[in-house]
């Protein structure tokens, strides 16, 4: 799987962003370039899935295999690739409204199945891409194109989301860090099981170009001594007071991953027996 | 019982428990081995456990292509549980009825010749069926042989009691035996052949087929009627080191076939009208995305939730045009179990040659009935997906133009062959590309491959009269009534076309057809003519020429109904 280190600028491809001058999305793009580096995944090895969204553009910009497809559902598809070929690295990107709202289902299940994808929702608090309406991560009350006396619904946190589903590592990035989002992504891609990690990037366009400049001072890292595998622990640092923002590994546990459960499956079912012949088979039926 | 030893039709009817699916299983499993055509059809009441439920099971020396329009022989534990089935269950005007004894037969079915058995106690339906298979002359060492498999898990008591049970029935069958029958009660007097038949359900043959084409990724999402698929591959892809895999919904099923399939797997999922509605804009990706995906839609009466248990033709128009946009794909049909394998073999062998979703299109009659087949007609060929290999992987274009439209496509893992693939509209190297120019190119790119699968896939089915008077035009489980209808009516100038491959049309050939008979019959099981509106779009039917014979499902077409219909047409001989 690794062999001739690459450096970053090897995984772009010919492909110009379509993304807003000063997007988050571009920080993400540059820790995607340089997590895959560091972690000298060959292109030709690692599969980048989306669903749709400015930010589910990504793959197009990545020189690995990419899969750009429907408006909330990369996790399905890259569930797909991942237990067909066990070999590939898959890689699912997306934004808040594609992955908590149209494709919630979906988030809930690759949670719970620990399915073996880093799942990175480039979260922006708005639907960019349609040009500015409320999304699942948009704070009540806030005013956009869709809610013009405020936005009636309650803003989810995709962190305390993915915890309560039974996501076995969930972290939160800064768009405006690229280095400490790097070393965030090579620790949820090198995660073995369901990875969720969201990272604030914030929509310059629909939510004001002053939101790195606002953010940046509420953003603290998780303390030293959080012991990631308490789930409460996790849990309050996702529900702090509105002013904080807390990065880091927020909550991990090992346990075995969809992918486990299918070869034990398979063990079950067969064993060291060949597969069965087509007269074994049908011999169920004579 | 006028056609007593070439063919008969029993009913079991009774409550849960009373084991009448389990005795239609026994007696059709032993005829089934002993080389004689079985079709078994099962009906239940609507508790999920506990309810009336009932086995019909007809058996025959020549093949059989249809339920029978009655029951000849029908056994029923309890009359209260018989009265949910009563439009059900037509039982012939010289039909033998079997019933507990001081439950009395509800009045219209008094003139019967009918027989009250002491059934009470346990295994009242092995008792039954060895009755049964004394008085008709069926394969009786077969019938105990299958009685015990049936029971092989069990305790030795159980077995023993069934056993026992058995014997009882045998004694009562001599007893009466005698009283009604020429027959021999104690002797198989059915000509049985030294060859067995497999007994398979459409949704197993559909399941076998997918193994058979090399699938070896299954996702989806239980629904009536289609399930059965869902268990068979659970149950034997991990054997296989393939993995099936139950989502949370027919959407997740759909896009982890096409994940599946893009890394190079073969896929497939099944299911129903309503899962089918789900998947509709998956199916537009794997069209646009060009990527092999396998649906087996198992049609039930709908809309909405319809009657989730019955058959009807009405996924017809959804199936050959759902999702928004101009979406090139390939709707293959099946008409009986046998052919459930051969269409689905095809529908992958089709996907994957030419990289774009297919839909096989059964209905709950096919799936759910079990129907002998001979296992030397599950072969078929397999075909592959090209593949990009070296030369073609210098400066790839996953979307090259070619003159089938087909692109060699590169599977993950493949070095150099990297591209990203995109439910946008795309160039030849799939980046995103909203020009008109290359919409149009690739649409007609897309297209072409319709056209070539036209050429090389003229599935079609045509039998009757090679240049017939009145040509009845027809699809899937509604082939097999024509089939034995044509046999009862038996005038020479009515032929039969009937298309399997739906979605590209054989419309030359259907044309061809058309034009040569005198007057034109289209026949099927849509309130709405689906298929009459569908073929319009495709080939010319003559307007003063053409009569649609259709209605609602919920009840499958009968011989019976059919034969009447078509000796109505003047000069039909009666």
């Amino acid at each position: 799987m690794t062999c001739a280190p690459y450096s970053p600028h090897d995984y772009k491809s010919d492909l110009k962003p379509v993304w807003c001058p000063g997007c988050g999305d571009f920080a993400v793009l540059n820790s995607v370039y340089r997590a895959l580096a560091e972690l000298h995944f060959e292109p030709h090895e690692t599969v980048i899935v989306s669903g749709i969204g400015c930010s589910s553009r990504l793959p197009g910009y990545v020189e690995t295999y990419g899969f750009n497809s429907l408006h909330g559902r990369a996790l399905p598809i890259a569930t797909g690739v991942k237990l067909a070929a066990p070999n590939l690295n898959v890689i699912a990107v997306g934004g808040d409204g594609d992955g908590i709202a149209i494709g919630g289902n979906h988030f809930m299940h690759a949670a719970r199945r620990n399915a073996d994808i880093a799942y990175l929702m480039m979260d922006n608090e708005i639907y960019g891409l349609t040009k500015g309406q409320a999304g699942p991560t948009t704070p009540r009350g806030d005013k956009t194109k869709s809610t013009t006396y405020g936005n009636p619904d309650t803003g989810v946190d995709p962190c305390a989301l993915a915890i309560s589903l039974g996501a076995s590592w969930v972290g939160r990035g800064f768009a405006g860090d690229v280095k400490g989002t790097t070393e965030l992504m090579k620790l949820a891609i090198r995660h073995h099981g369901f990875a969720f990690l969201n990272i604030i990037s914030p929509c310059v366009t629909w939510r004001g170009d002053d939101q790195i400049k606002l953010l940046r001072p509420r953003v603290r890292a998780v303390a030293d001594d959080h012991v990631r595998s308490d789930r409460e622990a996790a849990m309050r640092l996702t529900n702090e007071e509105e002013e904080k923002i807390t990065v880091g590994v927020l909550y991990e546990d090992a346990r075995p991953t969809l992918l486990d459960e299918m070869i034990e499956i398979r063990e079950r079912a067969s064993g060291e027996k060949m597969p069965p012949t087509r007269s074994e088979i049908l011999a169920a039926f004579g | 019982m006028l056609h007593y030893m070439n063919e008969l039709t029993f009913a079991f009817v009774g409550a849960g428990g009373d084991g009448a699916v389990a005795a239609g299983d026994i007696i059709a499993n032993a005829c089934a081995r002993e080389g004689l055509h079985v079709l078994k059809t099962e009906a239940y009441g609507p508790q999920i456990r506990g309810g009336e439920s009932s086995a019909v099971v007809r058996i025959s020396t020549q093949p059989i292509h249809a339920q029978s329009d009655t029951v000849d022989v029908l056994v029923v534990f309890s009359w209260d549980d018989f009265a949910r089935f009563q439009n059900e269950i037509v039982v012939a005007d010289d039909a033998f009825i079997f019933c507990e004894k001081g439950d009395s037969p509800p009045e219209q079915l008094a003139s019967r010749q009918i027989f009250e058995v002491e059934f009470k106690g346990t295994a009242k339906n092995v008792l039954a069926i060895a009755l049964v298979t004394s008085l008709f002359g069926l394969p009786l060492d077969a019938t105990r042989k299958a009685v015990q498999q049936r029971f092989a898990k069990k305790k030795a008591a159980v077995i023993e009691a069934n056993l026992k049970a058995f014997d009882r029935g045998i004694e009562i069958a001599m007893s009466v035996g005698q009283t009604f029958l020429s027959g021999r009660p104690d002797k198989n007097v059915w000509p049985t052949q030294s060859k067995a038949h497999l007994l398979m359900s459409g949704n197993e043959a559909s399941a076998f087929g997918a193994v058979h084409a090399g699938c070896r990724f299954f996702a989806g999402y239980p629904i009536t009627p289609s399930s059965e698929i869902l268990h068979f591959l659970g149950e034997w892809l991990p054997k296989l080191r393939g993995t099936s895999l139950q989502t949370e919904d027919e959407l997740s099923a759909i896009g982890a076939v096409i994940g599946a399939s893009f890394a190079g797997v073969k896929s497939m999922t099944a299911t129903s009208g309503p899962g089918l509605s789900l998947m509709a804009e998956m199916l537009g990706l794997a069209s646009i995305a060009e990527i092999p995906a396998v649906i087996v839609n198992v049609q039930r009466g709908g809309p909405s939730t319809g009657i989730p248990t019955k058959s009807e033709q009405s996924d017809l128009l959804h199936s050959v045009f759902a999702s928004h946009g101009d979406t090139p794909r390939v709707v293959i049909a099946c008409s009986d179990v046998e052919e459930s394998f051969h269409a689905t073999v095809d529908a992958f062998n089709i996907s994957e040659e030419f990289q774009i979703p297919v839909i096989v299109l059964s209905d709950q009659s096919i799936a759910q009935r079990r129907q002998t087949i001979d296992a030397s007609s599950l072969e078929h060929e397999v075909r592959e997906r090209i593949v990009a290999m070296p030369p073609e992987l210098v400066e790839y274009r996953r979307y090259r133009e070619t003159p089938d439209g087909v692109s060699p496509m590169s599977i993950p893992s493949t070095p150099g062959g990297m591209y990203q693939t995109n439910g946008l509209e795309h160039d030849e190297q799939g980046r995103p590309n909203a020009q008109f120019a290359v919409h149009e190119q690739m649409n007609a790119k897309r297209y072409r491959k319709l056209d070539a699968i036209a050429q090389r896939y003229p599935l079609y089915r045509r039998f009757g009269a090679a240049k017939p008077r009145v040509g009845v035009i027809c699809w899937g489980s509604t082939v097999g009534v024509l089939r034995e209808a044509l046999d009862r009516i038996g005038d020479p100038t009515i032929g039969v076309f009937a298309p399997q491959l739906l979605m590209p049309l054989p419309a030359r050939d259907l044309q061809d057809f058309i034009d040569a008979c005198d007057e034109v019959v289209v026949i099927e099981l849509s309130y709405s003519a689906q298929f009459l509106r569908y073929l319009r779009g495709f080939v010319d039917l003559p307007r003063g020429r053409t009569r649609a014979y259709n209605r609602s499902g919920g009840k499958a077409l009968t011989t019976a109904e059919i034969q009447t219909y078509l000796m109505s047409l003047e000069g039909v001989l009666a």
